[in-house]
């Protein structure tokens, strides 16, 4: 019985890989354990539910592990079909959606992953390429709504939705600490800032944010790490 | 009217992958041949965001990436599951997926290299490959489980590519009996009828290999 719809999600308070699933968890409404993992001493359950990559985010179901956060994010929509769909059920539109998500993760993500670990003429270039990359995306959020984009509410979030949150709804704090506008809200992307603003406005996402103070001081941390580790 | 359409550049894995689907299936589509050297209208209209392939164009309507490409497949046409339907079991199978796609470089390295850092990608690859056997593959007959499934078909890497890899770059990765299970399945995936009526011409695949590891070294040198 108590192994009975359990889930647990063990994850690092400011890593957006572990948001997305907790997000996730949340819009759905499903109860979980949350694990926080000291990274640099991983608990010996990481260890055994995530032998090959040794990450967070991992979530536990009834005792089996699903590991790598967007293959997380299809397994809660497969497997608790009420509250919003992640997906629609329209297998041109799941491709269309599951490409963009593709590409907020690997060339989006990734790229301001950098900017945060680089500096000087390393960074400047990575942070065009991200201003480009931006451009396609909101093309590509065009493309998705070409009727337009419905309001959003916690009954209609979607996969990209997640990862628009996950992604950038720190902004505030990565703009502190990198002294740089990564969303151009006027230029570049309207649409993706009216969107990311109307979803921090949701009650859930208010909820599952961590504080700004926080997120500040985890930022400005692994970016001294790594620039401390390139300049030996 | 259904029409499919595949953009597709010789001999891609990423376009194998969905030629291998379609094929399993019994998907009537028409194959066309893209050189990335020279991009035809129809791929930059149908891929504007990557200019890549492989592209679907299904009635007019294109999707790419390969990954992306694989489950749309599998959800316009059901028929023969190329993946479990146990949930689990699906998000294993797209784990491995992405596992394989992300260590590309690894597999990679030991062609696109010389002397010690060749010697250090071949010990990487090797490493690589425990993995996939033991963690990937395990017990099972396939990566999908007792059928062939896309897992398998993002693996097909290791079957058709590896080897002529091997032999172009002049090492041995994958020795007699250092990945017994791993054989086994190679040899499994190589006999299924579908998957042996479309593979790439190995002579013509050999070539192709040496000849780009040449110009690749070139371009390092330089």
């Amino acid at each position: 019985m108590a192994e009975e719809n359990k889930v647990s999600l063990h994850g690092f308070f400011a890593s957006p890989y572990v948001r997305r699933v907790d997000l996730a968890l949340k819009f759905k409404g499903i109860p979980y354990e949350y694990v926080e993992e000291d990274l640099k001493n991983k608990s010996s359950l990481l260890l055994k539910y995530n032998p090959v990559h040794k990450k967070v985010p991992v979530l536990v179901h009834n005792g089996k592990p699903i590991v790598e956060s967007l293959v997380i994010l299809e397994y809660i929509d497969e497997t608790w079909k009420n509250g919003p769909r992640f997906l629609p059920e329209d297998p041109y539109k799941r491709a269309q959606i599951r490409f963009w998500a593709s590409f907020v993760h690997q060339q989006v993500f990734e790229n301001m992953v950098l900017i945060l670990k680089t500096d000087g003429e390393a960074q400047e270039k990575t942070v065009k390429e991200v201003s480009e990359k931006l451009s396609l995306l909101e093309e590509g959020i065009k493309s998705i709504f070409p009727e337009g984009i419905p309001i959003i509410n916690q009954e209609n979030v979607g996969l990209l939705d997640i990862l628009i949150v996950s992604t950038f709804g720190s902004y505030k704090a990565q703009e502190e600490v990198l002294g740089l506008k990564l969303i151009d809200p006027e230029k570049t992307s309207p649409l993706l800032f009216s969107r990311l603003k109307a979803l921090l406005e949701l009650h859930v996402v208010k909820g599952a944010l961590p504080p700004h103070e926080k997120v500040v001081g985890a930022l400005k941390f692994m970016r001294q790490n790594a620039l401390n580790s390139a300049s030996v | 009217m259904e029409e499919v359409k595949l953009l597709g550049v010789w001999p891609s894995p990423y376009s194998y992958r969905v030629i291998w689907a379609l094929e399993l299936k019994g998907v009537k589509y028409e194959y066309v041949k893209e050189d990335l050297a020279n991009k035809s209208d129809l791929l930059l209209r149908y891929n504007p965001v990557h200019q890549k392939v492989p592209v679907l164009v299904h009635n007019d309507k294109p999707i790419a990436e390969s990954t992306v490409i694989l489950e749309y497949i599998e959800e316009t046409w059901p028929h023969n599951p190329l993946l479990p339907t146990d949930p689990h079991e699906r998000a294993l199978a797209r784990f491995w997926i992405k596992f394989l796609d992300d260590k590309s470089p690894t597999l990679l390295r030991f062609y696109l290299t010389v002397g010690e850092e060749q010697e250090k990608a071949t010990k990487e690859v090797r490493e690589l490959l425990k993995i996939i056997e033991e963690q990937g593959l395990g017990e099972k007959k396939y990566f999908g489980g007792d059928k062939i499934g896309l897992a398998d078909l993002v693996f097909g890497f290791i079957p058709v590519w590896l080897g002529v890899l091997e032999e172009s770059a002049g090492v041995k990765v994958m020795k007699p009996d250092d990945f017994p299970r791993l054989q086994v399945w190679i040899e499994n995936f190589r006999e299924n009828p579908v998957i042996k009526a479309n593979l790439p011409d190995p002579h013509e695949l050999l070539a192709h290999s040496k000849q780009k590891r040449e110009v690749l070294l070139a371009s390092k040198i330089a």
